[in-house]
């Protein structure tokens, strides 16, 4: 059954986003606890994760939604918004997110998302807005390696307690990592930043290197700590 | 647990490497939490009156890229752990401000605490009532309404000795008229933000720009939560969290394109020089829009005093024109009793100057109405036109020598005078002694309204004094007329026989006692602005194309 959707795709499909998948049959699959795998689809409607389930009560003031399985796609359109919050609710994230070379024709939100798996967002494309703030993730790896921000992409108040990668990514708008903590290696070598930047308050207990890197505008480093 | 802390707490416990300093900043910054206070209780907006210049009059194209009143303002201080942000910033920060900008005062005046507006001696004012417990905080509009009606000490005269409690029935405030303020403006509110409905309007950057680039700071109601409870840095202020959020009043008093990702804008707060930035923060632009800034008000300090109403008969001044409008009146009409909006009203304007104004002068009266919280709505009723351009001059009481009804193409209903009025004679006397009554119907109105003549409003007349030129119906103690389905649910105090009886010309809802109400300033800066962009324009011709050729009715 986890394979089930990922053979039907690979096997009808030849090309890129040749497959169309509604949001809402994801988000059944993943309900019932199975692994959504696709590669080559197009997804129409929004694909909202805190969707799944019924919230679970996180205090007085939030809520959270659990993702237990992994989710993976590769080569897929989203032509829809691609969200995990609602107001008051986060998403939990059990398994791995990873969006492997694909396109997000509309916003990103993945605001105050757990995330205990890996993140993998390699050379995917973002037409709007990526929101990725106060998120946590517990994994070794966040990977948005050689990815395409045409517009805003913004990682505030968010915690990486292992490695993050932006390297050879290309940002358009404007990129922010404020008061983001990387536990591990900040890595963002050969990215080329074409729009404002700012990194005012981030916190690496690694290494933060920024070989290469392009900034078309001076980056904001105030009070930046790089432990090693 | 809580949406924001969630991570944080992650980068507290999480990183082995976090040394023993940033724990206990850590520390510091909840204790500050606890320490410092909010206090913003959420205005009734919807009658709070709108700025009629809706966006500011700035061209959006042509603001500056950066300004920065903060040389306006006092030192930052501590409001401490009380609720008394709202008398914070609107005394100590806005108003003294105001009063800077008003006498050019440099950073030294702005140091005397005599030149400092006393936030306590303004939270005294606030009566009890209208506060939260304790000093659980209050709405802006009652520390404004304060300041309008009895203004504030300096600091020097009330120091900030709270003791623990901000009960205020122990002490009372001690005021200064010469410390007041004239009125305030909303110019932006995001209903959703403050949880009291679904309106959202003025929410955009220029907006904010345009009063700041014309030297106006904005005082401004927020949502704050924990992220910026332990804000300590200058970088740019993009999100918060999600614990302690309440209610907060500041003061915007700057902006700077440039910083951070998107442009940002520099708030000024009451938590003393430790927090933030020296005391202020830079917020980015859209996050202030979209999930910081509740709504803002910008106010002005008082003019100097009108010039006192002139009654007939004064002496007119010599070689001078002046139109005095001094008295109007509005009631049911009761030949039409099964339509409630028939209306009948009637005007005296008078011709108060020396000189003669001719007909040629092509000059009219609007009759009209306005929305008390938004003049921005608003519409003609009934307007005479005195023109040369239609009918033969009138010379004696009963001529007819009014406009052509029959000419749809330009004057239809209205009223086309081709008449002068002579020095100390009432606009439309030589018609008939004792002027007429229009009959009108009301539109279809709801809400809280006012109708006002306006005599030359298009400002054609060069007067001697262009203050007297209004005259408006309202409830009792200048309070706005209620409608509903233009049915008026209120009496208007200016009705029947006790307005006839009135003494005192009120050309200014303010002189009747609605003190944060439109000046006839504002309806006419509205007027004029309307006028250039062709709204006013487009409004007269609505007018008249609806408008059922009028029958006046001689007075008895």
């Amino acid at each position: 059954m986890p394979f089930l959707l990922f053979l039907l795709l690979t096997l009808t499909s030849s090309c890129f986003g040749e497959i169309t998948v509604k949001a809402r049959d994801i988000i059944k699959k993943l309900e019932k606890g199975e692994s959504v795998e696709m590669k080559d689809a197009v997804v129409e409607g929004v694909l909202d994760f805190s969707d799944i389930g019924k919230l679970s009560p996180v205090g007085t003031v939030l809520a959270e939604a659990r993702v237990k399985a992994n989710f993976f796609c590769m080569h897929c359109v989203f032509k829809e918004k691609v969200v995990a919050k609602k107001n008051n609710a986060y998403t939990r994230f059990d398994g791995n997110v990873i969006f492997f070379e694909s396109e997000f024709q509309k916003e990103v939100d993945f605001s105050n998302a757990v995330i205990y798996g890996m993140v993998n967002f390699t050379r995917s494309i973002f037409k709007e807005n990526a929101i990725f703030n106060q998120m946590a993730v517990w994994s070794k790896n966040s990977d948005f390696s050689e990815i395409t921000a045409n517009k805003k992409i913004s990682f505030d108040v968010s915690s990486f307690q292992g490695n993050l990668s932006f390297f050879d990514a290309k940002f358009l708008g404007s990129f922010s990592l404020q008061e983001v903590f990387v536990l591990g290696i900040l890595q963002s070598s050969k990215a080329d930043f074409g729009g404002k930047t700012d990194f005012a308050m981030l916190k690496t207990g690694g290494r933060a290197i920024f070989q290469y890197t392009k900034f078309k505008y001076e980056p904001d480093f105030s009070d930046i700590k790089v432990e090693k | 647990m809580k949406k924001y802390f969630v991570p944080l707490l992650f980068v507290l416990l999480g990183c082995g490497n976090h040394t023993f300093d940033n724990i206990v900043d850590d520390i510091v910054d909840d204790v500050v939490n606890k320490i410092f206070g909010t206090g913003l209780q959420t205005d009734s907006l919807n009658v709070i009156p709108q700025d009629v210049i809706r966006f500011g009059d700035a061209d959006a194209s042509s603001l500056p890229s950066s300004i920065s009143l903060e040389d306006k303002f006092p030192p930052v201080q501590s409001q401490g752990q009380f609720g008394t942000c709202v008398a914070w910033s609107t005394g100590y920060a806005f108003k003294t401000a105001l009063n800077a900008i008003e006498k050019n005062w440099t950073a030294s005046d702005l140091a005397k605490a005599s030149n400092q507006t006393s936030p306590k001696d303004l939270w005294l004012a606030i009566p009890s009532d209208k506060k939260g417990r304790g000093c659980n905080g209050v709405a802006f509009a009652y520390a404004m309404d304060a300041l309008i009606a009895n203004g504030a000490a300096s600091l020097a005269d009330v120091p900030y000795n709270m003791s623990g409690s901000c009960d205020a029935s122990s002490s009372t405030a001690k005021g200064n008229t010469n410390n007041k303020l004239a009125n305030y403006r909303k110019i932006a509110e995001n209903q959703k933000l403050s949880e009291i409905g679904n309106k959202i309007e003025g929410m955009e950057v220029e907006n904010f720009k345009s009063y700041l680039a014309q030297g106006r700071p904005i005082i401004f109601g927020a949502k704050v939560c924990d992220r910026f409870h332990s804000w300590r840095s200058s970088a740019v202020f993009s999100d918060d969290g999600y614990l302690s959020c309440g209610g907060h009043g500041m003061v915007l008093v700057g902006y700077d394109d440039s910083k951070g990702t998107d442009g940002a804008f520099r708030v000024r707060n009451s938590w003393g020089e430790r927090w933030g930035d020296n005391g202020s923060i830079w917020v980015d632009y859209n996050y202030f829009l979209k999930k910081f800034c509740k709504y803002a008000f910008v106010a002005q300090n008082p003019n100097t005093p009108p010039p006192e109403d002139p009654v007939i008969p004064n002496p007119p001044p010599k070689n001078t024109y002046d139109l005095l409008a001094k008295f109007a009146e509005d009631y049911q009409d009761d030949e039409n009793p099964n339509n409630p909006r028939a209306r009948l009203f009637s005007y005296e304007v008078y011709n108060n100057g020396s000189m003669e104004i001719l007909a040629k002068q092509r000059w009219g009266i609007y009759y009209m109405y306005y929305n008390a919280y938004d003049a921005n709505e608003y519409e003609i009723i009934f307007e005479d036109y005195y023109t040369d351009e239609y009918g033969k001059p009138c010379t004696k009481p009963d001529d007819v020598c009014w406009g052509k009804y029959e000419n749809t193409s330009a004057i239809t209903g209205g009223l086309w005078n081709n008449m002068n009025v002579k020095p100390g004679k009432m606009a439309g006397e030589a018609e008939a002694e004792g002027g007429f009554e229009m009959p009108y119907e009301m539109p279809s109105i709801t809400g809280d309204y006012y109708l006002v003549v306006y005599a030359d409003y298009e400002n054609v007349i060069d007067e001697s004094n262009e203050d007297n030129n209004f005259y408006f119906i309202t409830s009792e103690g200048g309070k706005p007329l209620q409608f509903k389905n233009g049915v008026m649910q209120s009496t208007p105090l200016n009705s029947g026989v006790l307005a006839k009886r009135a003494k005192t010309p009120a050309h200014s809802v303010v002189d009747l006692g609605e003190l944060n109400g439109y000046s006839p300033t504002e309806i006419k800066t509205l007027l004029k602005r309307d006028k250039k962009s062709g709204v006013l324009a487009k409004k007269v011709a609505k007018y008249r194309k609806n408008a059922n050729p009028v029958k006046r009715i001689k007075k008895q």
